[in-house]
């Protein structure tokens, strides 16, 4: 019952912090924000620009104003560029106004046409500044659609034919998952691995090191001794877990919410209930593993400082299979993958990953899954050992032969 | 009744609590004293079960302490702490609840000692922005805020004003009479002179002193005399029956031989001197504690 006081406590506590605020609210609207901003951004020109011709064919720059007008417009209907034709029967004093126009900032810059455009198939571009690639692009490609068009009727080819002759082959792709086919998308299949890993190590890594932090907390005010005179540290360690936990899994159901929000609305999925399961199975292990582990390491340090080193390497553990992620995808039998998957502190993050990749057969999840457990039980018994011995503990620091005494008790 | 019989408690090589025996009956104030080091925190854990006593037995009403019987003690450690970014109330409702409880009386405990502390005003506040002595006042509700039976108190002066200290006297005066036990570590005598009938003196784990406070001064004690007198006294300072004397602002502070009474020495006084005043002086429990603990390492 105590443990749940305390569960309930750490819980609410640490949600109602600001930190939770931020970290649960802000760090997905960051992430989004970074990924749909620059889009965004992009859509939202209202502005048009305006390029000057210097038109030395009397043809192509007239027809590159008119496709180029019917093509692309803002969103409020007006066409996106504005053009300027300045004559190109003498160019010398066509480039002079062009360059005083240009320094005046009334255009964004502009293109020569030489008479020979058809043979020399080179057109100069002058701007102040060259980062508008976009406009670029489709500045040269409209161009060169009216030159080739313009070349092929001269040979008599009918530029409809030509395009209706060299449409290209489209792939298309299908994932085969237990039995089932489904239309694939490259993208969700790097990304859904990609999500889970992550979504797995901020809720492992940042419950677990808030709990290491609470411990340290605990013994640096002293709070402690007045704890342990109302529960067991056992209790305490347990209350805190559970605490902990759920205000992890309460995270990753914000970050599950808003990753489907964001795929649903870019017409994807990504939460499904083989993957949910699948990372509720692994994720409970996993964070009993760690968690029970920074308990541990918590009531043996006084500073953060001084725990900071053995929970940086642990990260480390989190760290792998995003390293091996995209081998892993390209290689999802490869033995390294499958071996690591069965070693314990790294089966939650690796069997994550090839659940996402591949469909793995029914032993796989329930021999990994079995060796979880029992390293878990394990470990949590050795943590809550040491926990209960270190945590009134202060000014040495305990060695290993000494903590490996506390374990075998 | 907190009973601890022949309790030990070894660290590595250290006798930490070596044969520990005494009782706190129901409704007593029970001082343990002791320099530090002597085994008095030690002690209290034992009594609070975070450690295991390595033989002995400890019990409270007759039962061995058990995570439940914690619910019905209060401790106060010396080193003590609150969370700093929790509000005062948010605190004193948590420590409740870990002691099971019921939230409506702990919250009406909760505001009638923050009114006695005159923290009332502070109750949302965060603990950080209290004073050290403040804060002290709140650790302070936080272990008698579940009326325990049994309340261990480990330096609860430490820190505090002498105007707190008179109120938390009161309290602790108030809560005896409700016939709770008291358990009261220190190694500030006067407070255990003012407060304590009974004491236990500790020393490297081991009992040196044990037993009701008067009883004991005058048991180790007695052999002190004070005599004032209008004659001079240089005559008698020279008395065969000291061992040692002194003059003190007019008056002959000495100690008697040990087969010497101090009855039988007023007798002989009368017809040497005109007697004004004569004291049998009870030493401080400091002066004991000094002779006693530095007696034990002689």
């Amino acid at each position: 019952m105590k443990s749940f006081t305390v569960a309930r406590w750490e819980f609410l506590h640490r949600i109602k912090s600001k930190w939770f605020l931020i970290s649960t609210i802000l760090l997905p609207i960051i992430i989004i924000g970074f990924a749909v901003l620059p889009a965004l951004l992009m859509q939202k020109v209202t502005e048009a620009k305006t390029f000057a011709v210097i038109d030395q064919t009397d043809w192509v720059g007239q027809k590159l104003q008119q496709t180029m007008t019917e093509k692309y417009s803002l969103k409020n209907g007006r066409p996106m560029y504005q053009w300027i034709n300045l004559s190109g029967k003498y160019p010398e004093q066509s480039r002079e106004t062009a360059d005083s126009l240009l320094s005046d900032e009334v255009i964004t810059g502009y293109i020569i046409i030489p008479q020979d455009v058809e043979n020399s198939l080179n057109v100069d571009y002058y701007a102040r500044s060259l980062g508008n690639y976009s406009d670029l692009q489709n500045i040269e490609q409209n161009l060169s659609n009216i030159v080739m068009r313009q070349k092929m009727l001269a040979h008599n080819i009918s530029p409809d034919l030509i395009s209706d002759l060299s449409r290209s082959v489209n792939l298309e792709k299908y994932e085969v998952k237990a039995g089932k086919v489904s239309k694939g998308n490259e993208l969700m299949a790097f990304a859904g691995p990609y999500f889970y890993i992550m979504l797995l190590f901020f809720a492992i890594f940042m419950s677990s090191q808030i709990l290491m932090r609470s411990v340290l907390e605990e013994r640096q005010n002293r709070v402690v001794e007045v704890l342990v005179s109302s529960v067991t540290p056992r209790q305490l360690m347990s209350g805190k877990i559970l605490g902990l936990g759920a205000m992890g899994l309460v995270q990753v159901v914000i970050y599950l919410v808003v990753a489907q929000v964001v795929a649903v609305y870019n017409g994807m999925s990504i939460v499904s209930v083989t993957s949910l399961v699948g990372f509720i199975v692994y994720f409970i292990p996993g964070f009993l593993l760690f968690a029970a582990f920074y308990a541990a390491v918590g009531s043996m340090f006084t500073s953060e400082q001084e725990a900071q080193s053995i929970s940086g390497f642990m990260s480390f553990i989190a760290i792998a299979p995003i390293v091996f992620l995209t081998f892993a995808m390209q290689n999802p039998n490869a033995t390294i993958v499958k071996v690591l998957s069965y070693i314990p502190p790294f089966t939650p993050f690796f069997m994550i990953m090839r659940m996402n990749i591949s469909s793995l057969p029914w032993w796989e999840y329930a021999l990994t899954l079995s060796l979880l457990i029992v390293f878990v039980i394990l470990t949590v018994r050795a943590a809550g050992k040491v926990f209960s011995t270190a945590i009134l503990m202060y000014g040495k620091r305990p060695t290993m032969p000494e903590i490996w005494r506390w374990i075998r008790a | 009744m907190l009973e601890l019989q022949n309790v030990r408690k070894t660290f590595e090589d250290v006798h930490a609590v070596d044969d520990l025996s005494f009782r706190v009956e129901t409704g007593d104030i029970y001082g343990l004293l002791g320099p530090n080091g002597a085994g008095k925190t030690t002690t209290i854990r034992m009594i609070m079960q975070i450690f295991q006593p390595d033989s002995g037995s400890i019990t409270f009403q007759d039962e061995p302490i058990t995570v439940k019987t914690k619910d019905r003690i209060g401790y106060l450690p010396e080193e003590r702490g609150v969370y700093q970014k929790m509000k005062v109330n948010e605190v004193i409702e948590y420590f409740a609840a870990l002691k099971s409880m019921d939230m409506s009386v702990a919250r009406n405990n909760a505001e009638k000692y923050l009114d006695r502390f005159e923290l009332l005003g502070r109750a949302e506040d965060k603990v950080e922005e209290l004073s050290k002595g403040n804060q002290q006042k709140v650790q302070f509700i936080i272990s008698i805020i579940h009326e325990p039976k049994l309340l261990i108190l480990d330096e609860p002066f430490s820190g505090l004003d002498p105007v707190n200290q008179v109120l938390i006297k009161e309290i602790i005066k108030e809560l005896q009479e409700q016939d709770t036990t008291i358990l009261f570590s220190t190694h500030q005598m006067a407070q255990v002179e003012k407060l304590c009938e009974r004491i236990c003196l500790i020393n490297e784990g081991k009992v040196v002193v044990e037993g009701n406070l008067k009883q004991i001064k005058r048991d180790l004690g007695s052999r002190l005399i004070r005599i004032e007198s209008d004659d001079s006294l240089d005559e008698i300072q020279s008395d065969p029956s000291f061992t040692w004397s002194e003059m003190e602002n007019g008056a002959l502070l000495a100690e008697l031989q040990d087969d010497m009474e101090p009855h039988d020495f007023l007798k002989s006084l009368i017809g040497k001197v005109k007697v004004r005043k004569f004291e049998v002086v009870e030493p401080s429990l400091e002066q004991i504690f000094i002779d006693q603990v530095r007696g034990g390492k002689a």
